[in-house]
């Protein structure tokens, strides 16, 4: 068993290095793989921890997703869909992840919910205020998404929050270009008159 | 479209990269709705932007899993767990079917003489007598279970809607 190390920064590939990346890991190549897992990494992460609201578990999920990659990376037809590709086995993979701990609450006395790591999300020496506007803003991008249909509540974290293409969503969510264009259009007018966010975002850009 | 204002629909297909929209015309020539766009579009922007900046880095790294479990130990590995949810499925049937089986036959097996009218057919639903002593079973002459019976005081009633059993020892 061996790390791969410090993760690398994902600004710093270019997306042609990426594919060549990915057709030498769908070759069956494991120092190709490798590279793939330390440039996605914190992405996926990210993307993770948006949705499970917990690191240690999104780190967790983070293992389990390039694992599951790493077994199936040779059914992946097109490299250049890799970041996509990948997306979609970290979406089931919340889900999936999701939907247990929703029956674990359901024998929980305590209840669940919200941002409850946002304490821990802060760099050290955050201070209150910064705490308390993170767990504010959280709250209201919270009760924004909740407000959507699933669809809907996907596709906008997928473009805005995770910064995807329409072409990257929807081959993630396996639908078309103008399925989620529609959800993502939908989603985007619910985002407008959502004042509450709205204004907290702009009091924070001032 | 060049004397109204775009609504919030086409400002969001404009937003979300559109080109083909009748609405980008109308964007071209009126300042106010190309200000409102690009609002929205700077709010998304800090949308990300915040979102980015209250992720945590994580230290953690891939790491490589160990060696899958031997072949001879689980042949046919990809077959398991389909299998398993298969025989599962099929059990869980199986006790359900003969659950229901089991209480059909009783029910069935119920003469008149082994059973007396505890229930007092009102209208529309019986009114249970003597406090709660077992299940009342009502179901019409094809053994369809129905929802509204109608029956006489003294006798069992196989009126156009069905009859009331009520086991006698219970």
């Amino acid at each position: 068993m061996h790390s791969s190390g410090q993760p690398d920064q994902p600004q710093k590939t270019s997306a042609d290095q990426v594919t060549q990346w990915a057709s030498q890991a769908i070759a069956g190549d494991s120092a190709a793989f490798e590279k793939l897992a330390r440039h996605f990494w914190q992405e996926v992460f990210r993307m993770l921890f948006y949705r499970v609201s917990n690191q240690a578990d999104a780190e967790d999920l983070c293992q389990e997703v390039f694992e599951r990659a790493l077994r199936s990376i040779s059914s992946l037809r097109s490299p250049e869909n890799l970041r996509a590709w990948l997306y979609g086995i970290a979406l089931n993979r919340s889900r999936d992840f999701l939907r247990k701990r929703r029956v674990l609450a359901m024998f929980q006395t305590t209840p669940e919910g919200g941002h409850p790591e946002v304490e821990d999300q802060g760099p050290c020496g955050a201070s209150a205020l910064e705490l308390a506007a993170k767990r504010r803003f959280w709250q209201k991008i919270n009760e924004f998404l909740m407000g959507l249909p699933r669809l809907q509540r996907e596709v906008f974290s997928l473009r805005y929050v995770d910064e995807l293409s329409i072409p990257e969503i929807a081959q993630a969510l396996g639908k078309s270009q103008s399925a989620i264009k529609t959800h993502l259009y939908r989603s985007l007018e619910r985002f407008k008159k959502s004042h509450s966010l709205v204004r907290e975002l702009r009091e924070e850009a001032r | 479209m060049s004397r109204e204002h775009l609504d919030a629909a086409a400002l969001a297909r404009i937003v979300a990269g559109d080109p083909k929209s009748l609405a980008s015309e109308h964007l071209a020539k009126c300042a106010q709705c190309r200000g409102q766009a690009a609002e929205l579009k700077t709010d998304l922007g800090e949308l990300t932007r915040r979102v980015r900046a209250s992720a945590p880095f994580t230290a953690t790294s891939f790491v490589w899993p160990q060696a899958a479990p031997s072949r001879s130990l689980r042949p046919l590995g990809w077959l398991w767990s389909p299998a398993v949810g298969a025989a599962v499925l099929a059990l869980i049937l199986a006790v359900v079917w003969l659950g229901i089986k089991e209480d059909r036959s009783a029910v069935l097996s119920l003469r008149p003489e082994q059973t007396r009218i505890w229930a007092e057919v009102m209208d529309d639903e019986p009114e249970r007598l003597g406090g709660f002593v077992g299940f009342l079973v009502a179901e019409n002459s094809a053994g369809l279970e129905v929802d509204f019976i109608s029956a006489d005081d003294d006798e069992i009633a196989t009126g156009a809607e069905g009859v009331i059993l009520w086991p006698g020892v219970l």
